[in-house]
């Protein structure tokens, strides 16, 4: 058991900064970050455990990639509880933020990540997945296709329509505020 | 008409995002963390149990699945939807075809893509399980998700006004416009772009949505109406101005709170001047138009040095300088 403790301690401070810069590129600041470190690492132990078809080649881009995954879980999870959770909610306080409006949090340059954030969250999960980990966490094509378990030519078409998943709905955004 | 969007701007908020290992808003308990990693490592089943556990599961899966095909077969409604031209003339497009329809006729059409009213014209949309919309003078839809589970319509360009029946909260009606998302909560509203000055308004005709948008959501009641402009800056023209814009039957904006509480508010007033110089500013951005966005963000800057927005100001200005300067 002290051996294991060990070797868990080990790849927790191996991978730790890996884990982190996945969440927190997507995430930014969440309430819920240490549970969503705690939840990668648990998959990352159980992943590691299973008999695999192939050898993981690099463990600090394999990490990654699954962090990745939980952060895009998270973001789905998110926009899944704002749809339903807070219908069931008592109304009036909600109501009540008709009358005001935070007006500079709705212009903050923030909003660019939440555009960016539930548009990512409503995208085809793949097509999301590859975009985040090819753009976002800067891994090229071939370690998309290997994280991802497809071929670099499906990689690809999952990134390219990514892409255009992210510019059509950006268009739409654009063209209604610059007609 | 604008340049197509910058891939690496719009995934700059993520991509250029500096990582904290230490600080106080990313802090981690290390030992909880590890005691996680041993509980799962500690509750990974055996292989044989495994498999057993997989032969359950997929047994399960089966009985679910054909459980959940006659559940949808019962409850999603044809895939087609009734397009009647009320007034004037609409068009159906897919792609780069457009075919006029007829009018004062009931269409029966397989989920067209999008919908097009004329100047002066009128459509009605209806779907099988009693969901009504009609759309209003230049009003363009696409309703490729509207037979979807949750119903969705993308509003492009106009004003629609949706008559939503009971549904399952599942699949809640949506109407999805660039800027908001307006989640029916079994009711009657009207949904309206405004071209000119960029907002969305929704006006609420009986029962209540909910609109989501950049700043989170608001619960909108009958008979109130919401918009996503910014506070007016005097008593007069905006408020007026945003009961012109609004469709005809829509409730009167003035009866909305927010409107009474905003045109009451002189510092709000202020803070409207320089909400509306940061977000020409970020649309200028976004849009490429870097002279622009840089004097929009200029005049922020040393109009109102005290506002809570220039250090927003102050950030987008430095983007747009670096991107610009060669």
């Amino acid at each position: 058991m002290a051996g294991e403790r060990w070797a868990h301690a080990a790849l927790y401070d191996t991978l730790y900064p890996i884990v982190a810069r996945a969440l927190q590129k997507i995430l930014h600041q969440v309430p819920d970050y240490e549970d969503l470190v705690q939840t990668s690492f648990e998959l990352i132990v159980r992943t590691l455990q299973k008999p695999r078809a192939q050898p993981i080649e690099n463990l600090a881009t394999w990490s990654s990639a699954i962090a990745a995954r939980v952060a895009l879980d998270a973001l789905r999870v998110r926009t899944r509880e704002r749809r339903y959770f807070d219908r069931d909610t008592e109304a009036s306080d909600a109501v009540a933020d008709v009358s005001a409006p935070p007006l500079e949090r709705q212009l903050d340059v923030r909003s660019d990540l939440a555009w960016l954030q539930a548009a990512l969250a409503a995208m085809n999960p793949d097509q999301a997945q590859a975009v985040l980990l090819h753009d976002v966490l800067g891994h090229d094509l071939f370690e998309v296709a290997r994280l991802t378990e497809v071929s670099p030519a499906a990689a690809q078409k999952r990134l390219s329509r990514g892409h255009l998943e992210l510019k059509r709905r950006a268009e739409r955004l654009a063209k209604s505020r610059s007609k | 008409m604008n340049s197509e969007p910058d891939l690496q701007r719009l995934l700059a908020p993520m991509a250029e995002q500096a990582v904290d290992l230490d600080g106080p808003a990313f802090r981690v308990d290390r030992e909880r963390v590890l005691d996680r990693m041993a509980r799962a490592s500690r509750s990974a089943p055996s292989s044989s149990f495994r498999y057993a556990m997989l032969a359950a599961a997929g047994f399960v899966i089966v009985v679910l699945g054909g459980a959940l095909w006659h559940y949808r077969q019962a409850a999603t409604p044809s895939a087609e939807l009734e397009i009647e031209v009320t007034e004037g003339s609409a068009t159906e497009l897919h792609g780069n075809v457009r075919a006029q329809l007829l009018p004062k006729q009931a269409t029966r059409l397989a989920a067209p893509n999008e919908l097009e009213t004329a100047a002066d014209s009128q459509a009605k949309v209806g779907t099988a399980d009693g969901l009504q919309i009609e759309l209003r003078s230049q009003t363009r839809v696409a309703l490729g998700e509207l037979q979807a589970p949750h119903g969705q319509l993308e509003l492009l360009r106009g004003a629609v006004r949706c008559s939503v029946p009971h549904r399952a909260k599942e699949r809640a009606f949506q109407v999805v416009t660039p800027d908001v998302t307006v989640l029916d909560l079994g009711t009657v509203f009207t949904v309206s772009i405004d071209d000119v000055a960029h907002v969305t308004r929704v006006s609420v005709e009986e029962g209540e949505v909910q609109v989501q948008h950049a700043a989170g959501q608001t619960r909108v009641r009958a008979p109130n109406s919401w918009s996503s402009a910014p506070p007016a800056p005097s008593a007069e023209s905006p408020v007026n101005a945003a009961s012109s814009a609004s469709p005809s039957d829509a409730p009167s904006s003035t009866k909305t709170p927010s409107t009474a509480a905003r045109v009451t508010s002189s510092k709000a007033s202020t803070l409207a001047q320089e909400a509306q110089l940061l977000r020409q500013g970020l649309a200028a951005e976004r849009q490429g138009r870097a002279a622009e966005a840089i004097t929009s963000l200029n005049q922020l800057i040393t109009s109102y040095p005290h506002s809570p927005l220039v250090p927003d100001a102050r950030a987008a200005l430095a983007r747009v300088q670096a991107r610009t300067s060669p």
